[in-house]
């Protein structure tokens, strides 16, 4: 089944445009899909992934998201879309400060209203999944990039989403971190995790199996990468 | 439980953020504070003017000199200087029905070497008309004869106050003998008490070389006669002075309207700077307020992303101003209430306060509804971004 389904779905910012006007023929599958969304910078694609991560509203077009149409959902509705079917990966991590990294990762779920015992545990799941189950205790200023960048995909995680969104997450990283989260990602993957990664850097285009290229606003190409999974 | 939960997080927000919670608690400390201090004391004021002038003696009439339509002289505090009173009036009322003791107040000023002292020169009456206190010896009851103030002995008699009964004095080359010692008088409100020495008033009279009296004080026989005896000794007087209302008869009653009038300002005063005071430090509570929230709106973002909705984060900024303006206003009436029972304590010229729940409560819930509505409505316009803007924001 697909997990994204947008037809001539469009963003219009007071007089400029961005947007992506092509319905997609093939669209990410759930549970297996890794599709690279590159481009120039201020070809839209990180507007495209606001919109398909409902932070933001599409002007016009219909968003098809896990089979349930999203694209007029509103409030607590649109709130909850966001919470169970979507984990977000930011390039500046966006953890709160102020709490462990354990507080962070158990977040999305005190939203889903999972209770405190199973909540603990799952945070803990999710902390060890990444590979961080010794430093749950730490404040985000405690931790290196890299691991802050884990806490983020622990907590993107823990709901079970239907699509995994990263918007250049190894921006902030030195080479060494960004490759190990990439490693991280491809064993999430593997692990049936579908993923949409916003980038500029082809290395980490190259690592999805599907490529889309945006350019001046719309869908330019949409190709199989030869380094799938490799 | 998720409820429960979200707000939950509303108190972990003030118990990480601590310095901020400290910054915009003191606001409303302050303000709490100030305002339950400001209003006990005023109270505190009020009460304790009408309790001297009612410690005078409800059935006191005082009649001085002037018409209280004012003619220069007059008012309850004129002086004697252009008085028109005499001894002889003062004995034509103590002889009207109703009335139960009446005596002359004249004021003197007398050298004795090289001070002026001044003595009020009274019958024997007024020692119970007035409550005057003795240490020691009896009051003034024939000429010659002179009670000192406490403080005045050491000066004209040079002995201690408990030493002076039997001493002679000289004032204008006439003996007068010292017959008693009087307390430090506490003048309180109400016909003024000039000095609290005193000598008869026949010897004031001849010392001063006047013929008038600055007041005549009468004593009722009962405070339910005052109105009635009132009247007579106005009539009377007036039939004395052939018909010229060259003087005004004032009752406790009217003095203590006057009083409360005077205090009822002091309050409103004193309302106003409290009233300023629950301004500033509302203002100070908005500004950190919305400091805090426009800081915030990137957290509220990452909420939003990870599935709050804005109900959630009403709920939880909601919480974080109830609970602090709720443990603001607490420590901001326990700091006034201290304050109201300390301070008149160490400054010992103060009244005791007197702290009224309407004031507490007012003063509470103003500073609580400003926390509030300024803790939550930042946040609500916050709330309702979509979360891409919220996120854009440093």
């Amino acid at each position: 089944m697909a997990v994204i389904e947008a037809r001539e779905m469009t963003k219009t910012y007071g007089r400029g445009r961005a947007s992506s006007r092509r319905s997609w023929g093939q669209p990410a599958r759930r549970g297996g899909d890794w599709v690279s969304v590159v481009g120039p910078s201020g070809s839209g694609k990180s507007t495209l992934m606001n919109l398909l991560g409902l932070l933001d509203r599409p002007t016009s077009g219909s968003y098809v998201l896990d089979g349930r149409d999203v694209s007029r959902l509103k409030g607590g509705e649109l709130a909850a879309a966001r919470r169970d079917l979507i984990g977000f990966v930011f390039q500046s991590y966006n953890l709160l400060p102020r709490q462990s990294a354990q507080g962070n990762v158990e977040l999305p779920m005190v939203y889903a209203g999972v209770r405190g015992k199973e909540r603990r545990r799952r945070a803990r799941e999710a902390l060890e999944r990444v590979g961080l189950a010794n430093r749950a205790g730490h404040n985000p200023t405690e931790l290196s990039g890299g691991q802050k960048q884990r806490v983020a995909v622990a907590r993107a995680l823990v709901n079970e989403p239907a699509l995994l969104l990263a918007d250049e997450p190894t921006g902030n990283l030195d080479t060494a971190s960004g490759e190990s989260i990439l490693d991280l990602f491809e064993e999430l993957n593997a692990g049936g995790v579908t993923l949409m990664v916003v980038t500029h850097d082809e290395g980490v285009a190259r690592r999805a199996g599907r490529i889309v290229e945006i350019r001046d606003g719309r869908v330019f190409s949409d190709e199989r990468s030869d380094g799938a999974g490799a | 439980m998720r409820t429960l939960r979200i707000a939950a997080m509303g108190l972990q927000g003030l118990l990480v953020n601590w310095a901020r919670t400290a910054l915009t608690m003191l606001g409303i400390i302050i303000g709490v504070g100030a305002v339950v201090l400001l209003t006990s004391l005023g109270n505190g004021i009020q009460e304790s003017i009408s309790g001297q002038i009612n410690d005078l003696g409800p059935n006191l009439i005082t009649v001085v000199p002037g018409s209280e339509e004012g003619d220069g002289g007059g008012g309850p505090f004129g002086a004697a200087a252009s008085s028109t009173l005499t001894p002889e009036d003062a004995r034509a009322v103590a002889d009207l029905p109703g009335v139960a003791e009446v005596s002359s107040n004249v004021s003197v000023v007398a050298p004795i070497g090289q001070q002026s002292v001044s003595f009020s020169g009274v019958d024997p009456s007024y020692e119970e008309i007035r409550q005057v206190a003795l240490s020691d010896g009896r009051f003034v009851e024939n000429e010659g004869e002179v009670v000192l103030a406490e403080s005045a002995t050491e000066g004209l008699v040079d002995t201690p106050p408990e030493e002076a009964v039997g001493r002679t004095l000289e004032i204008r080359n006439r003996e007068f003998e010292v017959v008693g010692v009087a307390e430090k008088a506490d003048p309180g409100f109400g016909p003024p008490v000039p000095d609290s020495s005193y000598v008869s008033t026949t010897d004031a009279l001849e010392l001063s070389g006047n013929e008038t009296v600055g007041q005549i004080v009468v004593q009722a026989e009962s405070a339910g006669d005052v109105g009635a005896v009132t009247d007579r000794i106005e009539a009377e007087i007036a039939r004395a002075h052939d018909g010229a209302r060259d003087f005004s008869v004032i009752t406790q009653e009217e003095l203590l309207s006057t009083f409360t009038e005077i205090t009822d300002q002091l309050q409103i005063f004193l309302a106003g700077i409290a009233g300023i005071s629950l301004l500033v430090g509302g203002i100070g509570v908005m500004n950190i307020m919305l400091v805090s929230v426009a800081e915030r709106t990137r957290e509220i973002g990452v909420r939003k992303a990870l599935g709050a909705t804005n109900t959630d984060v009403l709920l939880q900024f909601l919480l974080e101003a109830i609970l602090l303006a709720l443990l603001g206003g607490a420590l901001g009436v326990a700091l006034g209430v201290a304050g109201s029972v300390l301070l008149p304590r160490i400054l010992t010229d103060l009244p005791p306060a007197v702290v009224t729940v309407e004031e507490v409560a007012l003063a509470f819930g103003v500073s609580a509804l400003i926390g509030v509505v300024f803790g939550v409505l930042p946040a609500y316009r916050s709330a309702r971004l979509e979360p891409v803007e919220a996120l854009r924001r440093e």
